[in-house]
């Protein structure tokens, strides 16, 4: 499969009145077609940033950064849903600012709707959803413009631990079913484990990656981010990645 | 249209109590106003006060039915509330824009902030003879007055409104390739909806100030007018019935607001 986006010797720094920080260091990494990539991090790196830069929200001091050319949707950490609007005028957002709202746009959202069991509610307002439909909600207004690569911001971290088990369950069906490359942030080893085909494990800032890890677990039947917990080697994986962020606070 | 409730006995006895709770605190509310006029008139008619400087609700009364009567009334109600209607809209309306300009860009925010504090600070009704010398002793001297009591609390409060929006929904906007003009738009400004309302609502109240100072000053009719010459020819029924027609213009002023609140709330929930 090929490279769908690559990231090249990017450097990042903030500068304030009272000094100049760096806040990524030369981070290089490349996302392959389909891939979940989950970056691993302590908080307060740069996690956020990454994916600033890649989202075009943020320019970095210097490298460069290769998308070829596709689409880029953006998950944040809440759900971000307008309460003035319905689900429907909500998820219709993103279309309707791009000037896209065609009738080929609203049967796909029609689908979206259907399958991920949202079109009852289309017609309500955030408020009158749970903690979970809204999170399907907001990934799909950010599905309705058909992105290639969704970036992900601890999107889960909002949610109560019962509701995010499920949550991150239905949106990892969501993104391998619709055929979605994704990058994940997040501070939480299970989760990244659980979730992820590649985890890059980042440092303290300035931020560089520390080390790159793929993910085989053994699984009977179908993959979903709560079996996956349940495989052999999830302990290795999360004892490894323990050590490797232990060692990097211990370094600081 | 009565609308059946349903519920197990308790949360309906729950509901009876809260109404009628609220009808007891009306009645009291009633009550007292009664009392209180009744005591008024007593204490008036029986010179326990002087009813040369206090009047008494008889003769202010009376004095409403004649100039109800002759239309005199009307002419004055008519023209102030002209003014602050004039007031209301050119100040709301122009210090919502001026609060755009200033969210739009960060540099004239920075740029205006010591003089719109100054201006803030300053009680804008010790402005109102210069702008009657400016503008000239008409209604539009007292209309510039009512704009300038109430445009510098829209600018100051609309504006703080407007960059506490979530920088994480502006972000949002952001990712979607939105423009200025569109996050202005499609989420500065319909995230303000109640505050707007609000703002307007406290400019009732300035934009009466500035219409009742300026009709002080200078003007030959008004409920201002009213009370000023009710105060020199010492006519305290007068003066009193200004003040009573001036309040109760300002709560049906301040009532119409509340409506169009309740209405744009229920047009938001009754979309499906």
């Amino acid at each position: 499969m090929s490279n769908i986006l690559d990231m090249n010797h990017i450097y990042k720094d903030f500068y304030s009145l009272d000094e100049e920080r760096q806040i990524l260091k030369d981070i290089n990494f490349s996302v392959k077609e389909g891939e979940i990539l989950v970056l691993l991090g302590p908080s307060g790196c740069g996690k956020s940033t990454i994916l600033n830069i890649i989202a075009g929200l943020l320019e970095p001091t210097s490298g460069s950064i290769n998308t070829h050319g596709k689409k880029i949707g953006y998950m944040f950490q809440k759900d971000q849903l307008f309460e003035w609007r319905t689900i429907m005028k909500n998820i219709t957002l993103g279309l309707e600012i791009q000037h896209k709202l065609n009738d080929e746009a609203q049967d796909e959202i029609k689908r979206l709707l259907q399958i991920y069991d949202l079109w009852d509610f289309r017609n309500n307002f955030p408020r009158e959803l749970s903690g979970g439909m809204k999170q399907r909600a907001a990934l799909i207004r950010t599905l309705a413009l058909n992105p290639d690569i969704l970036l992900l911001d601890e999107s889960f971290s909002g949610l109560d631990f019962q509701t995010r088990l499920t949550v991150t369950d239905d949106i990892y069906k969501i993104i391998k079913n619709e055929n979605k490359t994704a990058i994940l942030v997040t501070h939480d080893i299970s989760e990244a484990i659980s979730l992820a085909d590649t985890v890059a494990i980042l440092s303290h800032r300035p931020t560089t990656i520390q080390s790159v890890h793929q993910i085989h677990l053994t699984i009977d039947g179908e993959k979903t981010p709560f079996n996956a917990r349940t495989a052999p080697e999830f302990q290795d994986y999360f004892d490894l990645f323990w050590k490797e962020l232990q060692n990097d606070e211990e370094r600081n | 249209m009565k609308k059946e409730t349903k519920g197990s006995p308790g949360y309906l006895t729950y509901l009876k109590n809260i109404k009628k709770e609220s009808r007891h605190i009306l009645w009291i509310q009633l009550l007292s106003c009664v009392i209180f006029l009744i005591f008024w008139e007593v204490a008036a008619t029986l010179g326990w006060i002087d009813d040369f400087f206090v009047s008494k609700p008889s003769a202010i009364w009376t004095l409403l039915i004649k100039y109800i009567e002759n239309g005199e009334i009307f002419r004055h109600v008519g023209i102030s509330l002209l003014e602050t209607l004039a007031g209301l809209a050119i100040g709301t309306i122009g210090g919502l824009f001026i609060a755009i300009c200033l969210w739009w860009s960060d540099k004239l925010a920075r740029i205006f902030d010591p003089f719109l504090v100054v201006l803030n600070a300053l009680p804008k009704t010790a402005l109102a003879p210069i702008l009657i010398v400016w503008v000239g002793a008409s209604m539009k001297g007292i209309i510039v007055i009512a704009v300038i009591t109430s445009i510098t609390v829209t600018i100051m409060s609309a504006y703080s409104y407007f960059i506490t929006v979530d920088p994480d929904k502006i972000k949002l906007m952001q990712s979607f390739g939105a423009t200025k003009w569109q996050i202005l738009t499609k989420l500065v400004l319909p995230a303000n909806g109640i505050n707007m309302i609000n703002l307007l609502k406290i400019n009732i109240g300035m934009t009466w100030v500035g219409v009742i100072v300026g009709e002080f000053i200078a003007s030959k009719a008004g409920i201002g007018y009213l009370i000023v010459y009710g105060g020199q020819v010492f006519k305290l029924n007068v003066v009193m019935m200004g003040v009573f027609v001036l309040a109760i213009f300002t709560l049906i002023m301040y009532q119409g607001v509340n409506l169009l609140e309740i209405y744009l709330r229920k047009k938001q929930s009754a979309k499906k």
